[in-house]
């Protein structure tokens, strides 16, 4: 089976993502988090050192929560404020789950599979795992891995009347990485993705919105506690970072675990 | 039975439910079929309350079907333990005839890797209204509804009441959603990640999706009409449609007969527009030849049932779509089963699924209900209702397309 490396990542959080110039354009329609979303995706793309692939052998995989749900409201706002009839057709569109990968397919021309999915445990996760198959399986060459939420104040109500005080409503934002089938023509050490593992168990829905014992692990490191259904991309990509600014030479291995299950990756340097 | 060489890492379907205006079970929307049933009507009032004019085709108010019920009680549980929305008592009652005829047990599942695949667009919206309203007010509502919305992750909650354990994932690619659910079940079970998939879509009317679809000038005020000179637009429906997908070896085991085989999935996206597909259809063209390169089977089909919304844009693109890739084949018979089923949403791709290979084993279907006159502008022309078509062969097609400019195709094969 063909090795599958990561060739870029980047994360934006919901308040400080830059939106390059180029896209303003394109995105002018699109809510907030398809625009943390793509800009996310396309300092991802800009970092990535590989020669285009075809867009055909580029898919997208994009995991998430909530997905629209803020943009749902603004719709809902339109019809119960304005009443049948009066509905907005482009807030309806954007309140699909899949109209941010619409958009990432439209701006970074990809043509491969498109594929959003919803869960409530972990989202980056599952997508990822999903890239790693249709890459492995010879299905296409690249993917771009992404997930995102939007601040919600109905759910930070509902996580605060639930948990009180322990609730941490989490971060906010985007994670994108690009993966690759290892390419013949990149020479030098690659960050190679050789296992990863998601085991969900049936829980109390609540705990799937305040995430109360949720921990991870890097490396077997003492476990630390996570805030919100994004922070397990967020702190993953910020591990792996610093790893390898570090010149990581041994096995990475990151876990999670929580009463809904567990999940773990490992990585290892191979040479290209 | 030995399983083809040429087949050994397919998925083998085994099972299949489904339930929608036009039946509660699999044998029902056959009959719907061939007799041509259009259960269209006004928004019932115990759907939801609305002034417009358009109508839908509702499944029964019942949703959970005695068979779903008796599933629900082998596990110790019923509609109020899980606190069940309809979209979920849907599904389940496609997951329990699909069971059912697989000749599975809830133990049998439970000693084995189950993958859970399901697809939906309204299934994972928070569409409570009420307490929405409530909420922008100021109010602190009873939290019963976001624990519900919580609790209603379709492949989650599959699993719990199940107590299944596998992989699993909800599809959330709007219309294509059930297909892609299908064709992703298919690549677990090839590359081996579990014994049996269980997989397609379910999906609700929802006041909101039915405004929404208005907004956008989509709807005929009149049954739908795929294909049709006269067409206005579509018409939404509700139901499920599940399958049950196992390995080879194992079906050959259990000395169980096989219904059929998913041979090849593609999934392209066009790139194009948010709600629009590509005008020639290229996405769908692409998604068709990459699903028949993993099937081995070319372009040849014996069936193909098309997307056939009974929109302007889609119907255009979708047969432009197919004169691009039949060529040489253009007899091929083409139908759109939304005359009877409504457009499901993320529900619509594992009815059809279902639908295509009924079709194929029976070897017999009609034209698509609600096309009287095939619009003459189309570059490739599919069966009208008036129709009767006999099918020689066991290979189909079929596809979807989705807002977000997604294109997915299934190349199934029937026994």
């Amino acid at each position: 089976m063909a090795a599958v490396v990561i060739s870029a990542m980047h994360m934006s959080t919901g308040v400080d993502f830059e939106m390059p110039a180029e896209l303003a354009k394109p995105l002018r329609r699109a809510d907030d988090l398809t625009k943390c979303l793509v800009g996310c995706a396309s300092s991802a793309f800009n970092s990535t050192p590989l020669p285009t692939i075809p867009p055909e052998e580029t898919g997208i995989f994009y995991g998430t929560s909530f997905g629209p749900l803020e943009t749902n409201f603004r719709f809902l706002d339109t019809l119960l404020d304005d009443g049948e009839g009066q509905v907005s057709p482009t807030l309806f569109s954007h309140s699909v789950h899949n109209a941010a990968a619409g958009y990432l397919a439209r701006i970074f021309t990809i043509h491969g599979p498109a594929i959003t999915l919803t869960t409530y445990t972990w989202p980056f996760l599952t997508a990822l795992n999903q890239a790693v198959l249709a890459i492995s399986s010879g299905c296409i060459r690249r993917a771009l891995v992404a997930t995102a939420e939007m601040p919600s104040p109905l759910l930070a109500d509902a996580g605060r009347q639930l948990a009180g005080s322990q609730f941490a409503d989490g971060p906010s934002g985007a994670v994108t990485w690009i993966i690759d089938r290892l390419p013949e023509e990149r020479k030098g050490k690659q960050l190679a993705i050789k296992h990863l593992e998601i085991d969900e168990t049936p829980c109390d829905a609540a705990v799937l919105l305040t995430r109360s014992g949720e921990v991870w692990s890097c490396n077997g490191r003492a476990d630390e506690q996570t805030t919100g259904v994004l922070d397990h991309a967020f702190v993953l990509t910020d591990k792996i970072e610093k790893t390898i600014d570090g010149q990581m030479n041994k096995e990475f291995v990151w876990s999670i675990k929580a009463p809904f299950g567990q999940a773990r990756l490992a990585l290892e340097m191979i040479k290209g | 039975m030995a399983q083809p060489e040429n087949k050994k890492s397919s998925a083998i379907i085994t099972g299949m439910g489904c339930i929608s205006a036009a039946g509660r079970n699999v044998e029902e929307h056959y009959f719907a079929i061939e007799q041509g049933m259009q259960n269209c009507q006004q928004v019932p009032a115990w759907l939801f309350n609305t002034q417009q004019a358009y109508p839908v085709y509702a499944a029964s108010q019942d949703a959970l079907t005695e068979t779903g019920h008796k599933l629900l009680a082998d596990v110790g549980a019923d509609v109020s333990s899980h606190r069940l929305g309809r979209t979920a008592q849907l599904m389940l009652s496609a997951v329990a005839e699909a069971m059912d005829m697989a000749g599975l047990t809830i133990k049998d599942l439970q000693k084995k890797r189950v993958g859970v695949a399901i697809g939906t667009t309204v299934g994972c919206a928070f569409n409570n209204e009420d307490y929405y309203r409530a909420f922008r007010q100021g109010d602190h509502p009873g939290l019963n509804p976001v624990i519900d919305y919580l609790n209603s992750n379709l492949a989650y909650l599959l699993q719990n009441v199940l107590g299944i354990k596998g992989p699993s994932l909800v599809v959330t690619n709007a219309c294509a959603s059930g297909t892609d659910a299908i064709g992703i079940a298919g690549s677990w079970i090839s590359a081996d990640l579990c014994d049996i998939v269980i997989a397609g879509g379910a999906d609700e009317l929802s006041r909101i999706a039915y405004n929404g679809f208005i907004s956008l000038q989509l709807t005929d005020l009149l049954p739908c009409r795929p294909f049709d000179r006269d067409r206005q637009g579509l018409n939404l429906g509700e139901g499920a449609g599940i399958v049950f997908l196992e390995k080879g070896e194992d079906v050959v085991k259990r000395r169980i007969s096989s219904l059929g085989w998913v041979l090849g999935y593609g999934v392209c996206a066009d790139a194009w527009h948010p709600t629009a597909p590509h005008p020639e259809g290229q996405g769908m063209v692409r998604a068709v030849k990459v699903a028949a390169e993993k099937a081995g089977t070319g372009l040849e089909f014996d069936l193909i049932n098309a997307h056939g919304t009974a929109t302007r844009a889609n119907d255009v693109a979708e047969t432009n779509a197919l004169a691009a890739f039949l060529v040489g084949h253009e007899e091929t018979p083409i139908i759109s089963t939304k005359g009877i089923t409504g457009h499901t949403l993320g529900a619509a791709g594992g009815i059809e699924t279902i639908l295509t290979i009924s079709a194929l084993r029976r070897g017999f279907t009609r034209g698509t209900t609600g096309c009287v006159t095939v619009d003459p502008d189309f570059r490739i022309a599919p069966r009208h209702q008036s129709q009767k078509v006999e099918l020689s062969g066991k290979i189909g097609l079929s596809q979807s397309l989705a807002f977000g400019g997604g294109n997915s195709a299934l190349i199934l094969e029937a026994c």
